[in-house]
Protein backbone atom coordinates (compact mmCIF):
# COMPACT_ATOMS: atom_id res chain seq x y z
CA UNK A 1 0.00 0.00 0.00
CA UNK A 2 1.12 3.50 -0.75
CA UNK A 3 2.02 5.88 2.06
CA UNK A 4 0.34 9.26 1.94
CA UNK A 5 1.04 12.14 4.27
CA UNK A 6 -0.78 15.46 4.72
CA UNK A 7 -1.68 17.25 1.53
CA UNK A 8 -1.23 20.93 0.73
CA UNK A 9 1.56 21.59 3.23
CA UNK A 10 4.79 21.15 1.25
CA UNK A 11 6.80 24.35 0.73
CA UNK A 12 8.55 23.18 -2.45
CA UNK A 13 8.53 25.76 -5.26
CA UNK A 14 9.87 25.57 -8.79
CA UNK A 15 10.75 28.60 -10.88
CA UNK A 16 10.27 27.14 -14.31
CA UNK A 17 12.12 29.94 -16.15
CA UNK A 18 15.37 29.07 -14.38
CA UNK A 19 15.11 25.34 -15.12
CA UNK A 20 17.53 24.02 -17.74
CA UNK A 21 16.14 20.49 -17.77
CA UNK A 22 19.34 18.90 -16.46
CA UNK A 23 17.34 16.30 -14.54
CA UNK A 24 19.39 16.44 -11.35
CA UNK A 25 16.24 16.96 -9.25
CA UNK A 26 14.73 13.77 -10.61
CA UNK A 27 17.96 11.96 -9.79
CA UNK A 28 18.02 13.01 -6.13
CA UNK A 29 14.31 13.08 -5.21
CA UNK A 30 13.45 10.02 -3.10
CA UNK A 31 9.71 10.34 -3.69
CA UNK A 32 9.32 10.87 -7.44
CA UNK A 33 7.99 14.40 -7.04
CA UNK A 34 9.31 15.60 -10.43
CA UNK A 35 8.75 14.68 -14.03
CA UNK A 36 10.47 15.99 -17.16
CA UNK A 37 8.25 17.55 -19.78
CA UNK A 38 9.50 19.43 -22.83
CA UNK A 39 13.03 19.68 -21.41
CA UNK A 40 11.88 21.23 -18.18
CA UNK A 41 11.24 19.78 -14.75
CA UNK A 42 7.70 19.87 -13.42
CA UNK A 43 6.36 19.18 -9.97
CA UNK A 44 3.87 16.40 -10.53
CA UNK A 45 3.44 15.01 -7.00
CA UNK A 46 3.77 17.92 -4.60
CA UNK A 47 2.01 16.12 -1.77
CA UNK A 48 4.64 13.37 -1.85
CA UNK A 49 7.36 15.93 -1.06
CA UNK A 50 8.96 15.35 2.34
CA UNK A 51 10.99 18.58 2.15
CA UNK A 52 14.34 16.82 2.50
CA UNK A 53 15.94 19.61 0.47
CA UNK A 54 17.97 17.35 -1.84
CA UNK A 55 16.58 18.92 -5.02
CA UNK A 56 17.09 22.54 -3.98
CA UNK A 57 20.57 21.73 -2.65
CA UNK A 58 21.48 20.19 -6.00
CA UNK A 59 19.82 22.57 -8.44
CA UNK A 60 22.80 24.47 -9.82
CA UNK A 61 20.49 27.05 -11.38
CA UNK A 62 18.52 28.06 -8.31
CA UNK A 63 15.22 26.99 -9.82
CA UNK A 64 14.06 25.16 -6.72
CA UNK A 65 13.33 26.35 -3.23
CA UNK A 66 12.02 24.49 -0.23
CA UNK A 67 11.92 25.11 3.50
CA UNK A 68 13.76 21.93 4.26
CA UNK A 69 14.27 20.03 7.45
CA UNK A 70 13.53 16.75 9.11
CA UNK A 71 9.91 15.76 9.63
CA UNK A 72 10.49 14.45 13.12
CA UNK A 73 8.00 15.01 15.95
CA UNK A 74 10.67 14.39 18.61
CA UNK A 75 12.77 17.27 17.30
CA UNK A 76 9.81 19.62 17.13
CA UNK A 77 8.48 18.73 20.58
CA UNK A 78 11.99 19.26 21.96
CA UNK A 79 12.09 22.66 20.32
CA UNK A 80 8.62 23.55 21.59
CA UNK A 81 9.39 22.49 25.17
CA UNK A 82 12.87 23.95 25.50
CA UNK A 83 12.76 27.04 23.28
CA UNK A 84 9.06 27.55 22.66
CA UNK A 85 9.58 27.12 18.92
CA UNK A 86 9.19 23.81 17.07
CA UNK A 87 11.75 24.93 14.46
CA UNK A 88 14.51 25.33 17.05
CA UNK A 89 14.62 21.73 18.19
CA UNK A 90 16.98 18.97 17.21
CA UNK A 91 16.27 15.30 17.20
CA UNK A 92 17.77 13.29 19.99
CA UNK A 93 19.64 10.85 17.86
CA UNK A 94 22.20 10.13 20.51
CA UNK A 95 20.07 11.18 23.41
CA UNK A 96 17.63 9.07 25.39
CA UNK A 97 14.91 9.11 22.81
CA UNK A 98 14.46 6.13 20.57
CA UNK A 99 13.23 7.86 17.49
CA UNK A 100 15.73 8.93 14.93
CA UNK A 101 15.39 11.21 11.99
CA UNK B 1 35.59 -7.77 12.50
CA UNK B 2 36.86 -9.06 9.22
CA UNK B 3 38.90 -6.09 8.15
CA UNK B 4 42.58 -6.33 7.42
CA UNK B 5 45.33 -3.99 6.49
CA UNK B 6 45.63 -4.24 2.74
CA UNK B 7 49.38 -4.63 2.70
CA UNK B 8 49.98 -5.87 6.20
CA UNK B 9 49.51 -9.23 7.86
CA UNK B 10 46.05 -10.66 8.21
CA UNK B 11 44.00 -10.46 11.38
CA UNK B 12 44.82 -6.92 12.39
CA UNK B 13 42.19 -5.64 14.71
CA UNK B 14 40.08 -2.65 13.90
CA UNK B 15 41.69 -0.84 16.85
CA UNK B 16 44.93 -0.69 14.91
CA UNK B 17 43.35 1.60 12.37
CA UNK B 18 44.64 5.12 11.99
CA UNK B 19 43.56 7.91 9.72
CA UNK B 20 45.19 7.48 6.39
CA UNK B 21 47.33 10.38 5.31
CA UNK B 22 49.05 10.96 1.98
CA UNK B 23 50.89 7.86 0.89
CA UNK B 24 49.47 5.70 3.64
CA UNK B 25 47.60 2.50 3.03
CA UNK B 26 43.95 1.82 2.65
CA UNK B 27 42.16 -0.80 4.68
CA UNK B 28 40.82 -4.02 3.33
CA UNK B 29 37.19 -4.95 3.94
CA UNK B 30 35.79 -8.45 3.79
CA UNK B 31 32.50 -8.98 1.95
CA UNK B 32 31.48 -11.57 4.55
CA UNK B 33 29.67 -10.59 7.70
CA UNK B 34 30.82 -12.34 10.86
CA UNK B 35 28.63 -13.41 13.77
CA UNK B 36 29.78 -10.28 15.62
CA UNK B 37 28.66 -8.11 12.69
CA UNK B 38 25.21 -9.72 12.69
CA UNK B 39 24.95 -9.34 16.46
CA UNK B 40 25.96 -5.68 16.06
CA UNK B 41 23.13 -5.27 13.57
CA UNK B 42 20.61 -6.55 16.11
CA UNK B 43 22.12 -4.42 18.89
CA UNK B 44 21.78 -1.29 16.71
CA UNK B 45 18.03 -1.93 16.50
CA UNK B 46 17.61 -2.40 20.22
CA UNK B 47 20.07 -0.14 22.02
CA UNK B 48 20.44 3.54 21.32
CA UNK B 49 23.70 3.72 23.23
CA UNK B 50 25.21 0.88 21.23
CA UNK B 51 23.96 2.33 17.95
CA UNK B 52 25.49 5.75 18.62
CA UNK B 53 28.91 4.21 19.15
CA UNK B 54 28.86 1.69 16.30
CA UNK B 55 31.45 3.54 14.27
CA UNK B 56 34.34 2.85 11.97
CA UNK B 57 37.45 4.96 11.51
CA UNK B 58 37.05 7.27 8.49
CA UNK B 59 39.46 6.68 5.62
CA UNK B 60 39.90 4.80 2.39
CA UNK B 61 38.78 1.16 2.38
CA UNK B 62 39.01 -1.51 -0.27
CA UNK B 63 36.86 -4.45 -1.26
CA UNK B 64 38.58 -7.08 -3.40
CA UNK B 65 41.59 -5.70 -5.24
CA UNK B 66 40.62 -2.34 -6.70
CA UNK B 67 42.85 -0.78 -9.32
CA UNK B 68 43.25 2.59 -11.00
CA UNK B 69 39.91 2.30 -12.82
CA UNK B 70 37.79 0.73 -10.08
CA UNK B 71 34.71 2.62 -8.92
CA UNK B 72 34.85 4.83 -5.82
CA UNK B 73 31.87 4.79 -3.47
CA UNK B 74 31.50 7.35 -0.70
CA UNK B 75 29.84 6.35 2.56
CA UNK B 76 29.31 7.34 6.19
CA UNK B 77 31.19 5.88 9.15
CA UNK B 78 28.19 4.20 10.76
CA UNK B 79 29.39 0.64 10.91
CA UNK B 80 25.94 -0.84 10.23
CA UNK B 81 25.83 1.03 6.90
CA UNK B 82 29.31 -0.10 5.96
CA UNK B 83 28.51 -3.71 6.92
CA UNK B 84 25.47 -3.58 4.65
CA UNK B 85 27.52 -2.04 1.86
CA UNK B 86 30.34 -4.57 1.93
CA UNK B 87 27.99 -7.55 2.25
CA UNK B 88 25.97 -6.65 -0.86
CA UNK B 89 28.96 -5.85 -3.07
CA UNK B 90 30.23 -9.42 -2.97
CA UNK B 91 33.59 -10.02 -4.57
CA UNK B 92 33.76 -6.84 -6.60
CA UNK B 93 36.85 -4.62 -6.67
CA UNK B 94 35.81 -1.32 -5.17
CA UNK B 95 37.20 1.66 -3.31
CA UNK B 96 35.08 2.95 -0.44
CA UNK B 97 35.81 6.40 0.90
CA UNK B 98 34.41 6.49 4.43
CA UNK B 99 33.88 10.03 5.67
CA UNK B 100 33.42 11.16 9.27
CA UNK B 101 29.70 11.51 10.03
CA UNK B 102 30.19 10.89 13.77
CA UNK B 103 28.82 7.39 13.35
CA UNK B 104 25.48 8.61 11.97
CA UNK B 105 23.80 7.01 8.95
CA UNK B 106 23.87 8.69 5.53
CA UNK B 107 20.41 10.24 5.47
CA UNK B 108 20.46 11.65 9.00
CA UNK B 109 24.04 12.86 8.57
CA UNK B 110 23.07 14.65 5.35
CA UNK B 111 20.16 16.27 7.18
CA UNK B 112 22.41 17.29 10.05
CA UNK B 113 25.06 18.64 7.68
CA UNK B 114 27.87 16.23 8.61
CA UNK B 115 27.64 14.31 5.33
CA UNK B 116 28.72 17.32 3.28
CA UNK B 117 30.93 18.45 0.41
CA UNK B 118 33.72 19.82 2.59
CA UNK B 119 34.07 16.60 4.61
CA UNK B 120 34.21 14.52 1.43
CA UNK B 121 36.82 16.87 -0.05
CA UNK B 122 38.87 16.74 3.16
CA UNK B 123 38.82 12.93 3.35
CA UNK B 124 39.52 12.65 -0.36
CA UNK B 125 42.73 14.64 -0.13
CA UNK B 126 43.75 13.07 3.21
CA UNK B 127 43.58 9.65 1.58
CA UNK B 128 45.28 10.87 -1.59
CA UNK B 129 42.58 9.39 -3.79
CA UNK B 130 43.95 11.35 -6.77
CA UNK B 131 46.96 9.06 -6.92
CA UNK B 132 44.98 5.85 -6.39
CA UNK B 133 42.57 6.16 -9.33
CA UNK B 134 42.94 7.58 -12.81
CA UNK B 135 39.22 8.20 -13.40
CA UNK B 136 37.50 11.17 -11.76
CA UNK B 137 34.08 9.91 -10.67
CA UNK B 138 32.64 9.63 -7.19
CA UNK B 139 29.48 7.64 -6.50
CA UNK B 140 27.53 9.01 -3.56
CA UNK B 141 24.48 7.46 -1.90
CA UNK B 142 21.34 9.15 -3.25
CA UNK B 143 20.15 9.95 0.25
CA UNK B 144 23.24 12.08 0.87
CA UNK B 145 21.92 14.58 -1.68
CA UNK B 146 20.15 16.66 0.97
CA UNK B 147 23.58 17.43 2.45
CA UNK B 148 25.79 17.47 -0.63
CA UNK B 149 25.65 19.83 -3.56
CA UNK B 150 27.06 17.80 -6.43
CA UNK B 151 28.13 20.85 -8.43
CA UNK B 152 29.90 22.37 -5.42
CA UNK B 153 31.74 19.14 -4.64
CA UNK B 154 32.72 18.85 -8.28
CA UNK B 155 34.27 22.32 -8.18
CA UNK B 156 36.07 21.56 -4.94
CA UNK B 157 37.58 18.22 -5.97
CA UNK B 158 37.54 17.97 -9.75
CA UNK B 159 35.62 14.71 -9.41
CA UNK B 160 32.34 14.21 -11.25
CA UNK B 161 29.61 13.37 -8.74
CA UNK B 162 27.06 10.65 -9.42
CA UNK B 163 24.28 9.73 -7.06
CA UNK B 164 23.85 5.99 -6.72
CA UNK B 165 20.62 4.25 -5.75
CA UNK B 166 18.78 4.71 -2.43
CA UNK B 167 19.34 1.15 -1.29
CA UNK B 168 22.73 -0.53 -1.06
CA UNK B 169 21.25 -3.75 -2.43
CA UNK B 170 20.70 -2.01 -5.79
CA UNK B 171 24.35 -0.90 -6.12
CA UNK B 172 25.53 -4.02 -8.02
CA UNK B 173 22.79 -3.51 -10.65
CA UNK B 174 23.57 0.21 -10.73
CA UNK B 175 27.26 -0.48 -11.42
CA UNK B 176 26.48 -3.14 -14.00
CA UNK B 177 24.22 -0.72 -15.87
CA UNK B 178 26.95 1.83 -16.41
CA UNK B 179 26.09 3.85 -13.29
CA UNK B 180 22.43 4.33 -14.05
CA UNK B 181 19.56 3.81 -11.63
CA UNK B 182 16.02 2.93 -12.61
CA UNK B 183 13.25 5.21 -11.23
CA UNK B 184 12.33 2.43 -8.77
CA UNK B 185 15.88 2.46 -7.38
CA UNK B 186 15.54 6.18 -6.75
CA UNK B 187 12.48 5.83 -4.54
CA UNK B 188 12.52 5.44 -0.78
CA UNK B 189 10.27 2.63 0.36
CA UNK B 190 8.86 1.92 3.77
CA UNK B 191 7.80 -1.70 3.71
CA UNK B 192 6.35 -3.70 6.58
CA UNK B 193 9.73 -5.26 7.29
CA UNK B 194 11.42 -1.84 7.35
CA UNK B 195 8.88 -0.64 9.88
CA UNK B 196 9.10 -3.83 11.94
CA UNK B 197 12.87 -3.35 12.29
CA UNK B 198 12.22 0.02 13.94
CA UNK B 199 9.63 -1.21 16.46
CA UNK B 200 11.98 -2.16 19.35
CA UNK B 201 13.38 1.37 19.45
CA UNK B 202 9.82 2.70 19.64
CA UNK B 203 8.72 0.29 22.36
CA UNK B 204 11.67 0.75 24.73
CA UNK B 205 11.30 4.52 25.35
CA UNK B 206 7.50 4.18 25.37
CA UNK B 207 7.62 1.56 28.12
CA UNK B 208 10.04 3.77 30.03
CA UNK B 209 7.44 6.57 30.04
CA UNK B 210 4.71 4.17 31.19
CA UNK B 211 7.02 2.86 33.93
CA UNK B 212 7.56 6.35 35.26
CA UNK B 213 3.82 7.00 35.32
CA UNK B 214 3.15 3.69 37.10
CA UNK B 215 5.80 4.48 39.68
CA UNK B 216 4.07 7.76 40.53
CA UNK B 217 0.69 5.95 40.62
CA UNK B 218 2.13 3.21 42.87
CA UNK B 219 3.38 5.79 45.35
CA UNK B 220 -0.05 7.46 45.38
CA UNK B 221 -1.84 4.17 45.92
CA UNK B 222 0.56 2.54 48.36
CA UNK B 223 2.19 5.28 50.39
CA UNK B 224 1.27 5.63 54.06
CA UNK B 225 3.00 7.38 56.94
CA UNK B 226 4.63 4.12 57.95
CA UNK B 227 5.87 3.22 54.48
CA UNK B 228 4.53 1.78 51.22
CA UNK B 229 1.92 -0.96 51.44
CA UNK B 230 2.87 -3.03 48.42
CA UNK B 231 -0.35 -5.04 48.22
CA UNK B 232 -2.32 -1.81 48.01
CA UNK B 233 0.10 -0.30 45.53
CA UNK B 234 -0.12 -3.31 43.22
CA UNK B 235 -3.90 -3.59 43.47
CA UNK B 236 -4.35 0.10 42.72
CA UNK B 237 -1.82 0.28 39.89
CA UNK B 238 -2.84 -2.92 38.05
CA UNK B 239 -5.61 -1.31 35.93
CA UNK B 240 -3.29 1.57 35.02
CA UNK B 241 -0.58 -0.89 33.99
CA UNK B 242 -3.09 -2.54 31.65
CA UNK B 243 -4.05 0.86 30.21
CA UNK B 244 -0.38 1.86 29.77
CA UNK B 245 0.65 -1.37 28.07
CA UNK B 246 -2.40 -1.16 25.79
CA UNK B 247 -1.52 2.38 24.70
CA UNK B 248 2.09 1.37 23.98
CA UNK B 249 0.87 -1.64 22.04
CA UNK B 250 -1.53 0.40 19.90
CA UNK B 251 0.69 3.50 19.48
CA UNK B 252 4.21 2.09 19.15
CA UNK B 253 3.50 -1.31 17.64
CA UNK B 254 0.14 -1.48 15.85
CA UNK B 255 0.20 2.01 14.34
CA UNK B 256 3.75 1.74 12.88
CA UNK B 257 3.20 -1.81 11.65
CA UNK B 258 -0.19 -1.24 10.03
CA UNK B 259 0.68 2.36 9.05
CA UNK B 260 -0.69 2.56 5.47
CA UNK B 261 -3.73 0.44 6.35
CA UNK B 262 -4.99 2.69 9.15
CA UNK B 263 -7.38 5.43 7.99
CA UNK B 264 -6.19 9.02 8.01
CA UNK B 265 -2.91 10.60 6.93
CA UNK B 266 -1.77 12.27 10.14
CA UNK B 267 0.25 9.90 12.34
CA UNK B 268 -1.45 11.32 15.43
CA UNK B 269 -4.85 10.39 13.96
CA UNK B 270 -3.68 6.87 13.13
CA UNK B 271 -2.47 6.41 16.71
CA UNK B 272 -5.71 7.87 18.05
CA UNK B 273 -7.73 5.35 16.05
CA UNK B 274 -5.71 2.32 17.21
CA UNK B 275 -5.71 3.70 20.75
CA UNK B 276 -9.49 4.10 20.74
CA UNK B 277 -9.84 0.46 19.73
CA UNK B 278 -7.49 -0.38 22.62
CA UNK B 279 -9.53 1.65 25.11
CA UNK B 280 -12.80 0.07 24.00
CA UNK B 281 -11.19 -3.39 24.26
CA UNK B 282 -10.17 -2.76 27.88
CA UNK B 283 -13.68 -1.63 28.78
CA UNK B 284 -15.33 -4.62 27.10
CA UNK B 285 -12.84 -7.30 28.10
CA UNK B 286 -12.07 -6.26 31.67
CA UNK B 287 -15.42 -5.49 33.33
CA UNK B 288 -13.80 -5.79 36.78
CA UNK B 289 -11.72 -2.71 36.02
CA UNK B 290 -14.15 -0.79 33.84
CA UNK B 291 -17.01 -1.16 36.33
CA UNK B 292 -15.31 1.77 38.05
CA UNK B 293 -16.69 4.67 35.98
CA UNK B 294 -13.72 6.85 36.88
CA UNK B 295 -11.29 4.27 35.48
CA UNK B 296 -13.45 3.74 32.40
CA UNK B 297 -13.30 7.50 31.80
CA UNK B 298 -9.54 7.44 32.36
CA UNK B 299 -9.25 4.74 29.68
CA UNK B 300 -11.28 6.69 27.17
CA UNK B 301 -9.29 9.90 27.76
CA UNK B 302 -5.75 8.64 28.32
CA UNK B 303 -5.29 5.56 26.12
CA UNK B 304 -6.21 7.08 22.72
CA UNK B 305 -4.30 10.30 23.53
CA UNK B 306 -1.12 8.54 24.66
CA UNK B 307 -1.35 6.11 21.74
CA UNK B 308 -1.74 9.07 19.40
CA UNK B 309 1.33 10.75 20.92
CA UNK B 310 3.42 7.60 20.53
CA UNK B 311 2.37 7.13 16.90
CA UNK B 312 3.13 10.80 16.24
CA UNK B 313 6.71 10.25 17.45
CA UNK B 314 7.07 7.63 14.70
CA UNK B 315 7.14 10.46 12.13
CA UNK B 316 10.84 10.78 13.01
CA UNK B 317 11.46 7.17 11.98
CA UNK B 318 9.32 7.27 8.87
CA UNK B 319 10.70 7.99 5.43
CA UNK B 320 8.05 10.27 4.03
CA UNK B 321 6.87 12.89 6.57
CA UNK B 322 7.66 16.53 5.83
CA UNK B 323 8.57 19.05 8.54
CA UNK B 324 5.67 21.27 7.40
CA UNK B 325 3.28 18.37 7.87
CA UNK B 326 4.65 17.41 11.28
CA UNK B 327 4.42 21.03 12.37
CA UNK B 328 0.82 21.22 11.17
CA UNK B 329 0.01 18.11 13.19
CA UNK B 330 1.82 19.40 16.24
CA UNK B 331 -0.14 22.66 16.25
CA UNK B 332 -3.42 20.79 16.48
CA UNK B 333 -2.52 17.88 18.73
CA UNK B 334 -0.20 19.48 21.28
CA UNK B 335 -2.96 21.39 23.14
CA UNK B 336 -5.14 18.26 23.01
CA UNK B 337 -2.31 16.17 24.52
CA UNK B 338 -1.85 18.67 27.34
CA UNK B 339 -5.59 18.73 28.11
CA UNK B 340 -5.80 14.92 28.02
CA UNK B 341 -2.78 14.61 30.31
CA UNK B 342 -4.34 17.10 32.74
CA UNK B 343 -7.71 15.31 32.82
CA UNK B 344 -5.96 11.94 33.19
CA UNK B 345 -3.99 13.13 36.20
CA UNK B 346 -7.15 14.53 37.85
CA UNK B 347 -8.92 11.20 37.26
CA UNK B 348 -5.96 9.31 38.74
CA UNK B 349 -6.09 11.45 41.87
CA UNK B 350 -9.86 10.96 42.14
CA UNK B 351 -9.45 7.20 41.83
CA UNK B 352 -6.72 7.26 44.50
CA UNK B 353 -8.95 9.24 46.88
CA UNK B 354 -11.81 6.78 46.40
CA UNK B 355 -9.39 3.90 46.82
CA UNK B 356 -8.32 5.21 50.23
CA UNK B 357 -11.77 6.21 51.50
CA UNK B 358 -12.83 3.73 54.19
CA UNK B 359 -15.73 1.70 52.91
Amino acid sequence: MKHRYLSGVATLRLTSEKCTGCGRCMEVCPHGVFAMHEHRAHITALDSCMECGACAQNCAFGALSVKSGVGCAVAMINGLMTKGDPDQGSCDCGGDSGSCC
Amino acid sequence: MAINHSSGSKGKDVKDFRECGPGTHSFRLSPTLTFADRLGGIMCRTSNKFRMNYKITPGLYTLGNPGKSSPVLVSCNYRLSLNMLRSVLGDRDIWILVIDTKGINVWCAAGKGTFCSSEIARQLSACDLNSKVTHRTLILPQLSASGVSASKLQKMTGFTVKFGPVRATDIPTYLDNNNTATPAMRRVRFFLRDRATLIPMELIPAFRKVGLFLLIAAILFGATRSGIIYIKAIAGVAPFAVAGVTAVFTGSLLAPLLLPMIPGRAFSLKGFITGSIGAISIILLLPDYSSNPLFATFCIVAVPAFSSYLAFLFTGSSTYTSPSGVKAELKIVWPLYLVSAGISMVLLVMIVIRFWRPS
